[in-house]
C-alpha cells in the first residue's frame, strides 16, 4: 500500500463536493490535516481517508456510504465517486469507480 | 487472471469483449476447464453469448486487484468472497432486466445472514459491471 500524503487539489474539490452534499453534517475543519491514502484498485483513484486524530495504521471498517456523485471522464466513461464513514462516523473512504474498471484519467473541474 | 476476448471470426468482425467467469478457492482465482473449453468451441464457431439474464457478461474487475477492491469490504466482514460474489451474480440475474444502461443500480440482498449492497453498471456494450460491494445495516 502506497504511503500517506494530502490529497491533490482536484481530490479535495471532491471531497469537498461530497462531503457538502452527504447525510450527515461533518465538523468545521474536517479537512485540517486530512491525510490520503491511494488504494490498490489500479488507477481509479480510490482513497483511504485519514482525518486528524485517527492513527493512520489503525484498523478501521467502512460505517456507511453518506454521500455519491456521478461524473463523465475525459473519455466519456461514467465515474461514481462514494464517501464513506467509519463505524465511528470519521471519514473512512472516497471510493472512485469508473465503471469500465480503467484508470481515472482527470476529476472534472465543475461537479454536479 | 484477465478478461478473455473474442477472436475475430472469419468476417473480420469482432464479436465482442467477454470475461470468463471465475471460481475464487481460498484467494486463488480458477478457470474451470469447462469455461475454457466452451469459450475454446464458441470462438471456433463465432458463436456470441446472448446477453440474457442467464449468461450476462459480469465483472468485477479487470484484474486481480481490482476484484479485490470489489469485495474488500465482504472481506472484511469475514464473508467469503466466492459466496458472495455467486449470490450478486445469481441476484442479479432475476433482476437484470430493470437496469437502465449509464445509471447504477444498486440491489440489497442477504448473503449468511448479512445484508449487502453491491452496485451494478451496464455499459454501452452492454457488459455488467459490478463494484461498491458492502455490508449495510
Amino acid at each position: 500500500m502506497e504511503s500517506s500524503r494530502k490529497p491533490t487539489q482536484d481530490e479535495m474539490r471532491l471531497l469537498e463536493f461530497l462531503v457538502q452534499k452527504a447525510t450527515i453534517k461533518f465538523p468545521s475543519g474536517w479537512n485540517i490535516n486530512l491525510l490520503v491514502r491511494p488504494l490498490n484498485d489500479e488507477g481509479m483513484g480510490s482513497l483511504q481517508l485519514i482525518p486528524e486524530g485517527v492513527a493512520i495504521d489503525r484498523d478501521r471498517l467502512l460505517g456507511e456510504q453518506v454521500s455519491e456523485c456521478q461524473f463523465a471522464d475525459e473519455d466519456g466513461v461514467e465515474v461514481i465517486a462514494s464517501l464513506n464513514i467509519d463505524g465511528a462516523g470519521k471519514l473512512f473512504e472516497l471510493d472512485i469507480w469508473k465503471t469500465d474498471f480503467s484508470p481515472l484519467i482527470g476529476i472534472p473541474k465543475k461537479l454536479e | 487472471m484477465g478478461p478473455g476476448k473474442w477472436l475475430p471470426i472469419a468476417s473480420g468482425k469482432i464479436e465482442s469483449d467477454y470475461t470468463f467467469e471465475s471460481i475464487y478457492v481460498g484467494g486463488a482465482v480458477l478457470k474451470p476447464a469447462f469455461l475454457a473449453a466452451r469459450a475454446a468451441i464458441s470462438r471456433l464457431f463465432g458463436v456470441t453469448a446472448a446477453k440474457t439474464g442467464s449468461n450476462l457478461t459480469i465483472q468485477f474487475g479487470k484484474g486481480a486487484n481490482q476484484v479485490s477492491h470489489a469485495f474488500r469490504h465482504t472481506d472484511a466482514l469475514g464473508l467469503n468472497r466466492a459466496v458472495v460474489k455467486s449470490a450478486v451474480e445469481t441476484h442479479f440475474r432475476g433482476v437484470s432486466s430493470q437496469i437502465v444502461a449509464g445509471k447504477p443500480f444498486n440491489q440489497i440482498i442477504e448473503v449468511v445472514g448479512q445484508r449487502i449492497q453491491y452496485t451494478a453498471f451496464k455499459l454501452k456494450d452492454g457488459t455488467i459491471n459490478i463494484g461498491r460491494i458492502h455490508g449495510v445495516k
